[in-house]
């Protein structure tokens, strides 16, 4: 008998004659989550299971639970495909289970590919279930709505798994490509990092750094952010581009009420820049639409407009509140809300363009002569890994 | 680059002396001061005859003295005394008034909020312009409710000097004429060392004061009780410091801050004598930079009694505070932020504020601390980087705005503190 994980995946399975690619990049992202972990992954007709040791199995639950494209897992164990041994196996699963609480309903759900098993699905489930009830007392069948789902499932080989664990769902990290994150070390943007890595893009994210009107601590705490993240994006990596020129520039230069949405305008014009030599292909923001000034649609007409690349804003259409529920869920909250603004007071206009000219705005900011610059902070970046 | 260190109001560097005389007593005296045996007894006899050195500097008696972690500890305790005696009496908490001043350190002004929640009496006397808490403010709150009046010696931030004689005796003569005893804590943390300093002559009741601001190591401070069964404690354990405080005495540091405190009794006016002409200096030449401030903006020279010569305020606007600490720690240069950028909460600039400064000015004071090893040198690296670096990038700013009427950006044209113009 030997106790493995088994991994569900919801949306690969509807990818069709790439299934194979998309697992193998799920495959690949799980090994890479679990680097420094001893453990053997097998893809085995259609199905994904992590093979590991005793003292490991916790990181791995946590892991799992971290893998974009991972419906759920299950802990299961696998044994020949006879119906005692299937029994043996569902007693030592219940057994561990009931050492965590006193008593439960549940279920048995069979599947068998093998018809030639000498047990129809519905005598698996009925032999198992009561092999169950008569060892524990304790236990009380449910099918409607038990506390545990115990599946039986006879293929090349028999599994008995326990209840399945929920993951992230969501695409395997980089089956969609590589997109640049700019990340600023409030509550919004590793969210949205969150979002995109989900939907299987890979990520690298963007600091713009502006020493000394910025402290180190901020710098700090993206970095911690983005060892979060690297929980859900295996690789990524932190690139850190010297912002504090090219600031100055646009409070010297510029108009006091459009700083920060010049400022913005550098942001994107130099991450669409740094995007492509780091091979990514779109950009991704924080923005929600009407959270501040810079976040209406005639700012973001205007700031979205020095970017040739798309510029993916998954938190456009989400209330505040709810993006700190997925940041909490994600692990960014608590980081995020330490108190190291991500831009000085300095330059924070006291009453922001809310509704800018396009137009306007666009030949006022040509007139900033700002490219020489930009070019500059372009060529002065540091990257870090995670 | 040469390392400038000008935050001795946060910290001083350690003296030599103390490090020799930690080694040796932790090394020697290594029992637990309350052991029978022989060990113990000579360690307690070197606790003791630290507490003697140090009596014999600060004017008072040595069973006035009591060792503590430190003056937020010491300032602590006589907050939580005042919730002891209230409970022991079983009287209402709102039968009890605290007057605290406005520029108290946080180490006294937040116990002080916390009495106000526990429903004590709190009032906040405020200072006058120059951050001076003038006797008449004081007066004017006190009544048959208050218990216990807490000013600081010197301010932390402005290194204003208070009349803490004038007020004690302000407090006296109300006592005097109610019948009601009124106590006076003093929190004398930055006027240990630094100012000639006589408890007997203060009169206050308690006070606090703490090592590290004297080179001596953190964590180790004293509460002086001029009559100590005036108040009882909370905490309650193995009796040490007659049960004032009581946990196992940290007699190697307590050695230590006593023979630096003895060392440093006959230097402290010398010390003032070179700290003022020092302080002259930076602030004059503070004058001739047009971007620089001074708080408060009646401090115009050193000799001015009514300022510590080891502190100086000045801000730079529109710069935060912390941006020009950043910029100057980028040129070695250490000095501190009396707010940082990040906090919105009033306490940050709770002390000029109550100045009358506005706040967005507030939030530009950095603090320059020096002491008695700070050298000429110094003085002219901290100017001439303020001049380079710190004034030059307070220089920057929109000219005008986009489709609106023009606004002003900063704190620039407030009114506050003085500009110094060359």
């Amino acid at each position: 008998m030997q106790k493995l994980f088994m991994i569900k995946y919801g949306e690969i399975s509807l990818k069709g004659n790439n299934r194979k690619l998309f697992e193998q990049k799920l495959m690949q992202n799980i090994n890479l989550q679990l680097r420094g972990v001893p453990h053997t992954v097998i893809r085995r007709a259609g199905r994904i299971y992590l093979q590991s040791k005793p003292p490991f199995e916790d990181t791995i639950r946590t892991v799992l639970k971290k893998v974009c494209g991972i419906v759920g897992f299950c802990e299961a164990l696998q044994t020949e495909k006879d119906i005692e041994k299937i029994g043996e196996a569902a007693l030592r699963i219940v057994g561990d289970l009931l050492q965590n609480r006193p008593a439960a309903s549940f279920k048995i759900e069979a599947r068998r590919t093998d018809k030639s098993f000498t047990h129809t699905s519905y005598q698996i489930a009925c032999t198992i279930g009561d092999l169950l009830r008569s060892r524990y007392e304790q236990l009380s069948v449910d099918v409607s709505r038990p506390d545990w789902t115990i599946s039986v499932e006879v293929r090349e080989k028999a599994y008995v798994c326990g209840p399945v664990v929920g993951g992230t769902r969501g695409l395997p990290v980089g089956c969609n490509g590589k997109g640049l994150l700019l990340l600023s070390g409030g509550i919004d943007s590793p969210v949205a990092g969150f979002l995109m890595a989900k939907r299987g893009l890979h990520l690298d994210a963007l600091y713009y750094h502006t020493h000394p009107y910025t402290s180190e601590q901020v710098l700090h705490k993206v970095k911690q952010l983005c060892g979060v993240l690297s929980g859900y994006i295996p690789h990524m990596r932190l690139l850190v581009a010297d912002f504090t020129d090219t600031q100055l520039a646009v409070k010297e230069r510029g108009a006091a009420n459009a700083v920060t949405l010049f400022s913005r305008a550098s942001m994107m014009h130099i991450a669409a820049r740094i995007a492509p030599r780091n091979g990514a292909l779109c950009l991704i923001t924080g923005e929600s639409l009407g959270q501040v000034a810079s976040q209406t649609p005639e700012s973001m007409h205007f700031t979205g407009s020095f970017s040739p690349l798309p510029v993916f804003r998954p938190l456009i259409g989400l209330d505040k509140e709810d993006i700190i529920e997925l940041a909490k869920k994600i692990g960014t909250y608590e980081l995020s809300i330490q108190p190291f603004p991500d831009c000085c007071t300095l330059f924070a206009p006291k009453h922001p363009l809310i509704r800018p000219d396009y137009t306007a705005l666009k030949q006022e900011f040509a007139q900033l002569e700002m490219d020489d610059l930009l070019e500059k902070t372009e060529g002065k970046v540091r990257i870090v890994e995670f | 680059m040469r390392e400038v260190y000008l935050d001795w109001a946060a910290t001083a560097p350690p003296d030599p002396l103390f490090l020799d005389i930690m080694h040796e007593t932790a090394t020697r005296y290594y029992g637990n001061p309350s052991s029978v045996h022989r060990a113990g007894t000579d360690a307690a006899a070197v606790m003791e005859e630290a507490r003697m050195r140090l009596a014999r500097g600060l004017g008072c008696l040595p069973e006035t003295l009591f060792f503590t972690s430190g003056a937020t500890e010491s300032n602590n305790m006589t907050i939580q005394a005042l919730v002891k005696r209230a409970l022991v009496l079983k009287k209402d908490f709102s039968a009890y008034t605290v007057i605290t001043s406005a520029i108290e350190h946080a180490s006294l002004w937040e116990p002080a909020q916390m009495l106000k929640k526990l429903g004590f009496g709190v009032k906040t006397v405020r200072p006058d312009a120059g951050g001076i808490i003038q006797p008449g403010a004081l007066a004017r709150l006190m009544d048959k409710q208050t218990a216990v009046v807490m000013i600081m010696g010197v301010n932390n931030e402005t290194g204003a000097v208070q009349p803490v004689k004038e007020l004690v005796r302000g407090v006296r003569d109300f006592s005097a004429a109610s019948g009601k005893n009124i106590l006076f804590h003093c929190d004398l943390v930055q006027a240990l060392g630094k100012l000639p300093l006589s408890l007997r002559d203060l009169d206050v009741d308690s006070a606090s004061i703490s090592a590290h601001k004297i080179g001596g190591l953190k964590g180790t401070g004293a509460l002086y009780l001029k009559t100590p069964a005036n108040l009882d404690f909370l905490s309650v354990g193995g009796g040490q410091e007659k049960g004032v405080r009581p946990g196992t005495e940290n007699t190697a540091a307590i050695a230590a801050f006593a023979a630096l405190a003895e060392k440093q009794q006959p230097l402290i006016r010398p010390h003032l004598e070179q700290s003022r002409e020092k302080m002259d200096m930076l602030i004059s030449e503070i004058g001739t930079i047009p971007a620089a401030l001074i708080f408060p903006e009646c401090r115009t020279a050193a000799a001015d009694a009514h300022y510590s010569p080891y502190i100086l305020s000045l801000a730079f606007p529109p710069l935060p505070g912390e941006v020009a600490v950043r910029i100057l720690n980028d040129h070695n240069i250490y000095v501190s932020a009396g707010s940082a950028c990040h906090s919105h909460k009033k306490e940050r600039t709770r002390v000029v504020e109550s100045m009358g400064v506005p706040k967005a000015l507030a939030e530009c004071m950095i603090r320059v601390s020096i002491g008695p090893a700070t050298t000429s040198e110094d003085i002219a690296a901290f100017l001439q980087a303020a001049r380079k670096h710190v004034a030059a990038r307070s220089r920057i700013g929109g000219p005008r705005s986009l489709n609106k009427p023009q606004h002003t950006t900063g704190p620039r044209h407030s009114a506050g503190p003085r500009r110094h113009t060359g």
